[in-house]
């Protein structure tokens, strides 16, 4: 007999994933306990998915939570018995965790553990060939350069190894946060931010450290960042994604902190600054003349005493700087991430070599807590011209989708959206330049391309911040400018497939708190029948996971043609 | 046979003659009937209780030497002479009072031979009545190895896995090639359709039709599907049973499950020989409690039960032996640990919860009102609850692909699964509406609508008649064709305002033609019975009109008259079952008179000629005598008399209060004899 409580919000399966439904009594109070050892999967609809995996378990032991605990919550929220399965992994996979420990003795690298535990290493060659000496069944003496590719190999034989060997302090830096940033606003770490900077410098020990915090698009990465760095109060090495980021971290750090234009460095195409903090990209780290030469960059790690490494968007960690990484392991390291989902399978090196997970928040708290601002997602389907549809019906498919995508009749919806919504900051983001230049002839708007020099972008910015052009078009540049003002309305025009990236990066754009009124607006205009409905579909997916939703306007041919005759009268 | 089989075969009055004998008297007096006390535990229990020691000796030694095997009547005897103390006559007593009762039956086979067996289905019950296996659950230290030993991965319950089998079935269709045998692609997704490992399936060495075409996987689903009715063979075609499917798939899951515990056994206990001994005490075991099966295997050594021994789990014979813990687990009902020590491995096993052990094992589920058994998500993602009826997961997997399937299960509408639901005659308006009633009537999200406009909108729009009728959904889309410049030509006639004629050598071409066009038209062409558009039988629109009200029913599956996939090891049922009044029962009194009536009547001292006399008597009625020795009355069974010289001797079983002894003696060795004539004399 099975007893089935239906009223419970959780679902756990045998491989580890566990379905939050969010309509049950309890949802919330689960979802508070699933995000302590699960990572989220999904959060479409009512079901969410989350999953269990070794990463997750250890990174909720490191937290200081038991099997017991995870157990016992899934089994008083869960409307199934639990499957053995799952209460055996979790046992197995939480009670390898704290086992192992590496310190430091006289300047020796330890490796401690039960003696079970070291009995089975013995048996892998892999892991043998670091130690230079067993000083009892239960502590072996390792080689002194192995602690990051030793942590390696261990997460990936599934033994999770506590750090303690500790680090060094780095070259001290005279750094304070700001408490009225350089342009004159008040400034404060908000709570969940200063409790991301608390967990993980862990009041110096060498608990801490070393780890990884993940906050939501718009929440404030950097500042964290920038938090951890005053902290510690040493030269720090940032790397981060692009040249625009770099430029950004550069612009918080002396609005927000004391540090002066000389105190930081930018290493990246033509800059090579060497300084107390520098700010590199990883495209520069890992360049290299020729395929087998050396990656010369990389001297950047050893060129000052670091006492801080910031990896900023962990997960698009390039293979040769986790490399790197392993060798700096008495550095302390922080990384920053949106989601520590890494399509390459690297999360356990970024577990292993970065450090665990020391703080996590949810895209959905993050909005209910007004750190981010709730938008609006809305598909509006445009009818094709009826003369156009013959020329439709006879292309080819590459064809048909630019031919839904740069249809002229968009462009009328963009007029009334922007009545709609006036005086709101606006973007408009396009995939094709000729629809672009067309939009922006019709509108009298701006456009800014890839091919405007930086000192024109720089000037359309600041006019677009100030308030004076309320609508900026666009062009895919939007996808990487991360410089790009915050906006309250986005409209999409087209897109590049189905890239479910993409849509979520230009939502992303009108993310940042908006102060009273936090609300956004992302409208995505799409042709209605056409091959641009199914990868408008497919785009959208990302965004429906995360627990967004896209209401859906479907606009008739015949009232789109009484506009249009409307409007023709109006001009004559 | 199994009771059912055995309920058809009989006559009403000779089912009710069984409940006339004594021991079910008990059962009588509760009302019940025969069908029912025979594999009922407590009637079974009391029933044993009644036997008289010859029945309950003769049919402890037949389970235990040949467990739920049948067996000729003579071998039979043999052996329970062997193995008892009883005397042939006491033994052929305790047959018949089984026979009577209906406990046994008996079989005639073609040259005359007979054939003794318990109905399969009652073998579990009075096995582990007659020999209950007391293992007890793994105590705290026991349950710190299944921590460390490897978990077997997780089953569905056999009826889902099924379930999916026959979905692919119905979706693949039921044409058979030129062999007579499914099409190999059908084959193929037939045998990736369940979760089960096929070494155990095998271990019981079945045999099996189409064996070079079928693996024992798909003869297994197939065998399934025949014996519950659903699939039927005629003229080298198969055809779903809808009336019975849909019987089938509205049965409420506990029950369904019992059906195919039931099912399996009757198909896998003959084959499984003496391990059937480890079956019926698996089958005892509590669900949800940790056990050992090396103390198991350890406790049907201890009772003696043939065939126990060869199968311990450290023994050199495991890999070869039926493993029924592998089965059970492949079948979803247990969970298995394997645990390594220093003996060797070690299995763990639990039946789950939802395990069909007892005949009412029903989900208790606790919930609000109200709620539909699925719920959809904006994604397209479907999360079904453990207790959907499996009229809708019928038509899920159809027109979704399972993601996962455990305690809930999740499917995902795709473009590709609704191309395919279409093909199969469901329409976007359909599925909606069949989603949305799962759902309990909730609305669905508009996302989900809108794939669902989307991915219909192109697929099966145009269909092909044989008649070579190019068909168009509405007027736009004959338009459309009509102005088509490269498919107008090859339009012969437009018929009315949806219809082409089109030569039928161009079928073909229009075809992809209208793919490039991005209409791509339905697949299968319209062949003029509605009824063959539909191949995969619509079972929820019916479901629904009853409320979605799961039933019971009584055990449904066949195991006989159809053709069937799997060869039985015993078919029984085609033997002429053997009408009780027939038998011989005990002596004849005619050979009774035939000696003096104080050879059975009183204790005296004969000539040592007499008493020789008196013995070949027993000898040859296999009866045994009562002997005064030493002042002391015993009963004793001869087995051979010995001629020696002038002297002889008798060697038999001397039944003492303690236990039976071999012995031989000589005339001398006794005072005073009497014959005992089992069923004329009180037993001794």
């Amino acid at each position: 007999m099975m007893i089935v409580l239906k009223d419970r919000p959780l679902i756990v399966q045998s491989d580890l994933i566990v379905l939050l439904d969010e309509s049950k009594p309890l949802a919330t109070q689960a979802r508070e306990k699933l995000i302590l050892f699960t990572d989220a999967v999904k959060r479409a609809g009512s079901v969410h998915t989350y999953r269990m995996t070794a990463l997750s378990l250890w990174n909720a032991a490191a937290a200081g939570i038991t099997a017991d605990d995870i157990i016992l919550w899934l089994t008083e929220l869960g409307q199934y018995e639990l499957p053995f399965q799952t209460e055996a992994s979790i046992r197995k996979l939480i009670g390898r965790y704290g086992k192992l420990r590496i310190t430091l003795d006289d300047d020796k690298l330890l490796l401690q553990g039960d003696s079970s535990i070291m009995a089975e290493l013995s048996l892998y060659p892999s892991i043998m060939k670091w130690i230079v000496n067993c000083l009892d069944p239960m502590v072996w003496e390792l080689q002194n350069s192995c602690r990051g590719f030793f942590k390696q190999e261990l997460t990936r034989l599934g033994y999770p190894v506590i750090d303690l060997a500790g680090y060094h302090i780095g070259e001290m830096l005279s750094v304070k946060l700001r408490t009225t940033s350089a342009r004159n606003r008040k400034f404060e770490l908000r709570d969940y931010q200063q409790a991301a900077v608390d967990l993980f410098y862990k009041e110096g020990t060498v608990q801490g450290g070393s780890g990884v915090i993940v906050l939501p698009c718009g929440a404030g990465k950097t500042i964290v960042g920038i938090a951890a760095l005053t902290r510690l109060s040493s030269a720090t090495l940032i790397l981060t994604s692009n040249s625009t980021s770099v430029k950004q971290w550069k612009d918080e750090l002396l609005d927000k902190t004391t540090l002066t234009d000389s105190d930081v460095g930018q290493y990246c195409g033509a800059l090579k600054q060497v300084r107390p903090v520098t700010i590199a990209t990883y495209t520069i780290l890992t360049h290299r003349k020729s395929k087998e030469g050396l990656f010369s960059h990389m001297k950047l790690f050893s060129e000052r005493d670091w006492g801080l490494i910031i990896y900023d968007e962990v997960h698009l960690l390039p293979a040769p700087v986790f490399r790197m990484t392993a060798d700096i392991q008495a550095t302390r390291r922080l990384g920053l991430t949106a989601t520590l989902v890494r399509e390459d399978g690297c999360a356990e090196d970024v577990y292993s070599l970065i450090g665990p997970k020391q703080f996590d928040m949810q895209w959905k708290a993050a909005e209910a807590g007004l750190h981010i601002a709730a938008v609006a997602c809305t598909e509006i389907r445009v009818p094709l011209l009826k003369e156009k549809q013959p020329l439709y019906k006879e292309s080819t498919a590459r064809a048909k989708l630019r031919l839904a995508a740069e249809n002229p009749r968009k462009i009328e919806v963009v007029k009334e959206l922007l009545r709609k919504h006036a005086g709101k900051p606006t973007l408009i983001i396009g995939q094709y330049l000729k629809q672009l230049h067309e939009v922006a002839e019709a509108l009298g708007a701006p456009l800014l391309t890839g091919e405007i020099p930086q000192k024109e972008r720089q000037q359309l910015y600041d006019r677009f911040i100030s308030g004076d052009i309320s609508v900026l078009i666009v062009s895919k540049v939007a996808n990487f400018a991360v410089d790009l003002p915050d906006a309250s309305v986005a409209i999409q025009l087209s897109g590049s497939f189905g890239s479910r990236q993409e849509e979520a990066q230009r939502i992303g754009r009108l993310l940042r708190p908006k102060g009273e009124s936090n609300y956004a607006w992302f409208y995505t205009l799409v042709t209605d029948e056409t091959k641009e409905t199914e990868f408008a579909m497919r785009r959208q997916l990302f965004m429906l996971e995360q627990g967004y939703h896209y209401d859906r306007q479907i606009i008739s041919d015949r009232s789109m043609c009484a506009e249009e005759c409307a409007e023709e009268a109006a001009a004559l | 046979m199994n009771i059912q089989q055995l309920t058809v075969k009989l006559p009403q009055e000779r089912l009710e003659q069984f409940m006339l004998a004594s021991i079910w008297k008990f059962a009588l007096l509760k009302g019940m009937s025969w069908p029912t006390a025979i594999c009922n535990t407590q009637a079974v229990q009391e029933a044993v209780q009644l036997l008289t020691p010859y029945a309950s000796d003769v049919l402890k030694a037949m389970l235990r030497e040949f467990a739920a095997v049948p067996i000729e009547e003579d071998r039979l005897l043999k052996e329970a002479r062997l193995r008892t103390a009883l005397s042939g006559a006491e033994c052929q007593l305790g047959i018949d009072e089984l026979l009577e009762a209906g406990v046994l039956f008996a079989v005639r086979k073609v040259w005359g031979e007979q054939l003794l067996f318990i109905p399969i289905d009652c073998f579990p019950v009075w096995q582990q009545t007659l020999f209950p296996c007391a293992v007890r659950p793994l105590s705290s230290s026991g349950k710190e190895r299944l921590m460390s030993g490897t978990i077997r991965p997780f089953c569905r319950p056999l009826g889902r896995q099924l379930l999916s089998a026959f979905s692919v079935l119905a979706q693949s269709g039921l044409e058979l090639t030129a062999k007579g045998v499914l099409a190999k692609k059908t084959i193929a997704k037939l045998a990736q359709a369940v979760d089960w490992d096929e070494l155990p399936l095998s271990s019981f060495r079945l045999k099996w039709s189409s064996r070079d075409h079928y693996p024992l996987t798909v003869a297994f689903i197939l065998e399934a599907a025949t014996a519950f009715g659903l699939l039927h063979q005629a003229e080298g075609k198969l055809f779903w049973d809808e009336d019975e499917l849909n019987n089938w798939l509205k049965l409420e899951n506990g029950n369904r499950e019992q059906q195919l515990r039931g099912w399996c056994l009757e198909l896998l206990l003959h084959a499984g020989k003496s391990s059937s001994h480890i079956a019926a005490a698996l089958c005892a075991l509590q669900p949800g409690l940790w056990y050992s099966k090396r103390e198991l295997i350890e406790q049907l050594n201890e009772a003696n039960l043939n065939g126990a021994n060869s199968h311990s789990p450290v023994s050199s014979e495991e890999s070869s032996a039926p493993d029924w813990c592998g089965l059970f687990h492949s079948l979803g009902w247990l969970e298995l640990v394997d645990s390594k020590d220093s003996l060797g491995v070690e299995q763990l096993i639990r039946w789950k919860g939802i395990s069909p052990l007892h005949e009412h094992n029903h989900n208790i589920v606790l919930s609000n009102q109200g709620e539909g058994y699925i719920s959809v998500q904006p994604n397209g993602e479907i999360i079904v609850q453990s207790d959907c009826p499996f009229s809708i997961r019928w038509e899920l997997e159809l027109i979704a692909k399972r993601i996962s399937d455990e305690q809930a299960a999740v499917y995902r509408l795709e473009a590709a699964s609704i191309s395919r639901a279409l093909e199969h005659g469901r329409t976007r308006a359909f599925i909606q509406s069949f989603l949305q009633k799962s759902a309990g009537d909730s609305a669905i999200p508009a996302a989900v609508q809108a794939l669902l406009e989307l991915w219909s909108s192109r697929s099966c729009r145009t269909t092909f008649a044989e008649v070579m009728l190019l068909r168009c959904d509405n007027e736009q889309m004959a338009a459309y064709i009509e102005n088509d410049l490269s498919i107008e030509p090859l339009l012969m006639q437009k018929l009315g305002s949806l219809d082409f004629i089109v030569e039928k050598s161009h079928v073909q071409l229009v075809r992809s033609l209208l793919q490039q066009a991005g209409y791509p038209p339905r697949k299968a062409v319209q062949a003029g019975l509605d009824k063959e558009q539909n191949s995969y039988p619509l079972i929820v629109e019916d479901v629904f009109e009853q409320h979605l009200v799961p039933h019971t029913s009584k055990l449904r599956y066949n195991m006989s008259s159809k053709p069937t996939y799997i060869y039985e090891e015993q078919p029984l049922h085609h033997f002429e079952l053997i009408a009780l009044p027939d038998r011989n029962k005990g002596i004849p009194l005619s050979r009774l008179e035939s000696v003096p009536a104080m050879w059975t009547k009183q204790l005296r001292a004969y000539h040592h000629s007499t008493r020789k006399e008196l013995m070949e008597h027993a000898l040859e009625w296999q009866t045994p005598v009562q002997l005064c020795i030493e002042q002391k009355l015993q009963s004793f069974v001869p087995d051979l008399i010995e001629q020696q010289g002038s002297g002889w001797a008798v060697v038999g079983l001397l039944r003492d209060e303690h236990s039976p002894n071999r012995i031989r003696l000589t005339p001398d060795m006794w005072d005073e004899m009497r014959l005992i004539i089992p069923g004329h004399t009180e037993p001794i």
